[in-house]
């Protein structure tokens, strides 16, 4: 009898691959960063096991992984690693994200930001960390020496001090009468740099040496200028607007007016010189490549579009470098000789990716099959640190050494057994324009069933062919995944994202129904069995094409989707700048009316004729939860075949990870149900 | 003589006289669906219920409500995106949300179309007021011999920056069960007519009123 069960037990494990499941998808990364040494000996690890932080320390030499700090250890709630520098090659400073809470109630509750610098020298069991109590911001690790590094302190008047990490007081630690904050260090003596003025930003030089600095001066407001022997020097601009340029013109006339009576020669005002009132709002971020010129932004910018500028503060010219539609733009890096930008970090609804730029300083999100990023490089070059990404690899740390390449880590270790799946890339006419689509399919099959998947924005937003939680689950399952880059989508170029203007509930669909056509007449996809699911506008796009198009859809699945297009064009979320960018981009409330009811599924259900899965979260601040009770009730008042999930305190990406897996699941049973 | 007496008279008149503009603090008492049902106000010939849900939490959240026209019909000819004078002798009206649990709240109003031209979100050092005006996003109608849903008002102060988070949305269809679960608390034999911005348009069964 065992001899039968253990017969049984043996078939079922080699013959039955387990899936993985939405948990393993939609968990949080085992391994959230890695931060190479300067020396190139180490690298440090933030690890996440169950919502638990710590750092490990990868010894490139020894090969071997030792931990050597827990966050449990400091009791604070709701930590995050928000950035990590090496000070040299023992200590690790992070800047952490802390909630703090209140004394009465959670309003009061505020996120604080700390460095917390841990030697990695240490152990786990008896970890070693300091903290820095005076507010500013580490401004050069100086990589070649292990004990000291520049701290800028913010302040009325601003100091930069080269600090010892060993003289901190240690993180957390109650002080005591003899304890002095920072270990007393933030005196004359290790200071190196003084201005007297509130510092915005520092600029440093290659060499370490602060060249300029923005700061606001005392009664005369924001200048920019040049440093030079710990002081402040040359003033390159300075920031004026137009009535304080005004009321300095008429006083400077008046001055030179009596100037010209004493006979004494005319006075030009040195600070009306330096600033440019017409284009005031221009605001250095990083350095360019010589004194004069930066990368900046326009505070002050009109429209809707995010631009990083190089800007030119001697000839006074601004040149656009960057755009970014529907992505905020929250760091960026130019080369090292300054002359281009090389990387611009981006972040929607929480997604934050880095977008790095050619020679020509165009995207290079869509051009390769391999998303390949230097994190990080040892002073001497011979060790770099790269994450790698493509469809088949959800994220994994490389260590390069001498020619040789490793895998170190794995971000989302869960993944690396998932099946390998076939990626094609192509492309369709649609009206003028070339439209592509990312085809992802199952290796097993011989004849799969599709899911469409269109993108949510829908204007700037675009799908990357590189790894996608939500496209790669699906594959799992064994269904083929098709999303489309439909015309206003982001990432090619400026005409093709105006080319979706007014276009949400007629080209957009078009194009999205073309390369589906395109797609069903592959020999390896089931042209029988298509489905169609998006979140937000791939939601509403999902709804309306289920309605449009029985014939090729036989269910729709909208999460957080638009079911009222004119209740969304009168959100009243929206400012008045962002209301003005709806009226551009989707349509008018007040002038056309009638075209936005009429792509409007919630006064159109009548026609449906397929099953439909409505989810929504009801703290959804974007797409109200208004929208899934309209078509609840238009679906109930027509009796269609529909089905709800709605979940209790989810915003519009589902912000917590057990929402998410439960919305996949969901899909993932309605689609089996249906394909 | 007869000059100066006039004068005079006109002066008077002037320096009494209230400016449109003028705002006047709340006479209106906001009651919870169980106190209304307790102890439902009086309600005058010209006014209707107004019924709202609000959830708002900082010290002091209330709102400026300017009355634009007393027919709730004429409220399609308002023209957007410009200031509206308000109606002859209407007042600014504040009405005040101290104090409020989360929750459905009724009140009288006069009959007609209304504008919120403020949002007031006082938070300590904190002093928002998000001005509404212009924008026709934030209308609402009472009508007569109906108690007028006009929506949902939010009125927080941001958790974790120095901000506060203003919304009046349209929450008729998520808000059904709950308005028919009201109705049939208060008794009031009236229907629900729906408030919520110039005009309806997604049409919905009606809840109460007479058999």
């Amino acid at each position: 009898m065992r001899a039968i069960y253990l017969f049984l037990a043996l078939f079922f494990s080699v013959n039955i691959e387990a899936k993985i499941g939405a948990k393993g998808f939609f968990a949080e990364p085992g391994v959230m960063s890695a931060h190479l040494s300067s020396d190139g000996s180490k690298v440090a690890l933030v690890t996440n096991t169950y919502g638990v932080l710590a750092i490990e320390i990868y010894d490139v030499e020894q090969t071997t992984r030792t931990p050597v700090f827990n966050f449990e250890s400091i009791k604070k709630n709701d930590v995050r690693v928000l950035n990590a520098t090496w000070l040299g090659s023992r200590y690790l400073a992070l800047e952490i994200g802390l909630e703090v809470l209140g004394v009465e109630n959670l309003l009061d509750t505020k996120r604080k930001v700390d460095y917390l610098i841990v030697d990695s020298q240490a152990s786990a069991d008896e970890p070693k960390a300091y903290g820095i109590k005076a507010k500013g911001v580490i401004i050069d690790p100086l990589n070649v020496d292990d004990e000291h590094f520049m701290f800028a302190k913010y302040g009325a008047n601003s100091r930069i001090y080269k600090l010892k990490v060993s003289k901190l007081n240690r993180y957390g630690k109650k002080f005591s009468k003899l304890d002095r904050p920072d270990g007393g260090q933030l005196k004359k003596k290790n200071q190196t740099v003084s201005v007297e003025g509130a510092v915005v930003r520092w600029f440093l030089a290659e060499n370490g040496e602060v060249e300029s600095v923005l700061y606001f001066k005392r009664g005369e407001g924001m200048r920019l200028a040049e440093i030079e022997k710990g002081e402040v020097t040359t003033e390159i601009h300075a920031w004026l607007t137009t009535r304080e340029a005004k009321d300095r013109r008429k006083k400077q006339a008046r001055k030179n007016q009596k100037a010209k009576k004493r006979g004494d020669e005319p006075t030009i005002d040195r600070v009306l010189n330096l600033s440019d009132v017409t284009k005031t709002h221009f605001v250095p971020v990083k350095k360019a490549d010589t004194t004069n010129r930066f990368y900046g932004v326009n505070l002050e910018s009109e429209d809707n579009i995010q631009t990083v500028y190089l800007i030119d503060y001697e000839k006074k010219e601004y040149k656009p470098v960057y755009e970014s539609v529907a992505y905020r733009i929250t760091d960026f890096e130019p080369s090292e000789d300054g002359k281009r930008l090389a990387s611009v970090n981006l972040v929607m609804d929480g997604e934050a990716f880095t977008d790095y730029l050619d020679e020509d300083g165009n995207s290079t999100l869509l051009s390769s099959d391999n998303l390949r990023i230097e994190v990080g490089s040892s002073v001497e070059g011979n060790v770099t640190l790269d994450y790698v990404e493509n469809v088949n690899n959800p994220g994994r740390y490389h260590l390069n050494k001498g020619g040789k390449e490793t895998v170190l880590a794995s971000r989302y270790p869960q993944l690396d057994k998932m099946a390998e799946i076939e990626l094609v890339k192509s492309k369709i006419q649609s009206d003028d324009l070339e439209v592509e689509y990312f085809l992802t399919l199952p290796k097993a099959g011989d004849r799969v069933p599709l899911v469409v998947m269109p993108h949510g924005g829908p204007i700037g937003v675009f799908d990357s062919h590189y790894f996608d939680a939500g496209t790669r689950f699906l594959n799992e399952q064994g269904y083929a995944v098709l999303r489309v880059n439909y015309r206003g989508s982001g990432g090619y170029t400026k005409d093709f994202i105006d080319a979706g203007k007014k276009q949400f509930g007629v080209g957009i669909l078009k194009d999205i129904v073309n390369a589906t056509s395109d797609v069903l007449k592959r020999d390896d996809i089931d042209a029988s069995s298509v489905c169609i699911a998006g979140m937000s506008y791939g939601g509403y796009a999902a709804t309306m094409l289920t309605l449009q198009h029985p014939e090729i859809f036989k269910c729709g699945a909208t999460v957080a989707g638009v079911s009222d297009v004119y209740l969304m064009a009168n959100n009243t979320r929206l400012s008045s700048r962002q209301f003005e960018w709806v009226k551009e981009h989707i349509g008018d409330a007040d002038t056309e009316k009638e075209h936005l009811l009429s792509i409007s599924p919630v006064y159109l259900t009548e026609n449906l004729s397929r099953p439909l899965l409505v989810v929504h979260g009801t703290k959804d601040k974007i797409v109200d939860i208004e929208h899934a009770y309209r078509l609840k009730y238009v679906l109930d008042k027509n009796q269609k075949d529909y089905e709800w999930l709605e979940l209790e305190n989810s915003g519009h990406q589902f912000e917590h990870e057990s929402d998410l897996i439960q919305v996949f699941d969901t899909l993932a049973t309605f689609l089996a149900k249906h394909l | 003589m007869k000059k100066f007496i006039a004068l005079l008279a006109l002066l008077m008149a002037l320096s009494t006289s209230y400016p449109a503009s003028a705002k006047k603090r709340s006479p209106i008492k906001l009651q919870s669906i169980e106190e209304a049902k307790a102890k439902p106000q009086r309600i005058k010939e010209s006014e209707g219920w107004v019924l709202v849900h609000i959830d708002a939490s900082s010290p002091a959240p209330s709102i400026d409500v300017q009355r634009l026209l007393s027919r709730v019909e004429d409220a399609k000819t308002l023209p957007s995106g410009k200031k509206i004078e308000p109606c002859m002798a209407c007042r600014d009206t504040n009405i005040s949300f101290k104090n409020l649990s989360p929750g459905y709240y009724i009140f009288p109003m006069r009959v007609g179309v209304y504008q919120i031209t403020n949002f007031n979100v006082p938070y300590y050092g904190l002093p928002y007021i998000q001005d509404t005006d212009r924008d026709r996003r934030f209308r609402f109608r009472v009508g007569e011999g109906a108690i007028s849903y006009i929506g949902h008002i939010e009125l927080q102060k941001e958790r974790t920056s120095n901000s506060a988070e203003v919304a009046y949305l349209d929450r008729y269809a998520t808000a059904n069960d709950e308005l028919k679960a009201a109705l049939s608390q208060l008794n009031f034999e009236l229907p629900i007519f729906y408030g919520y911005g110039m005009e309806t348009l997604f049409q919905m069964d009606p809840i109460g009123g007479k058999e």
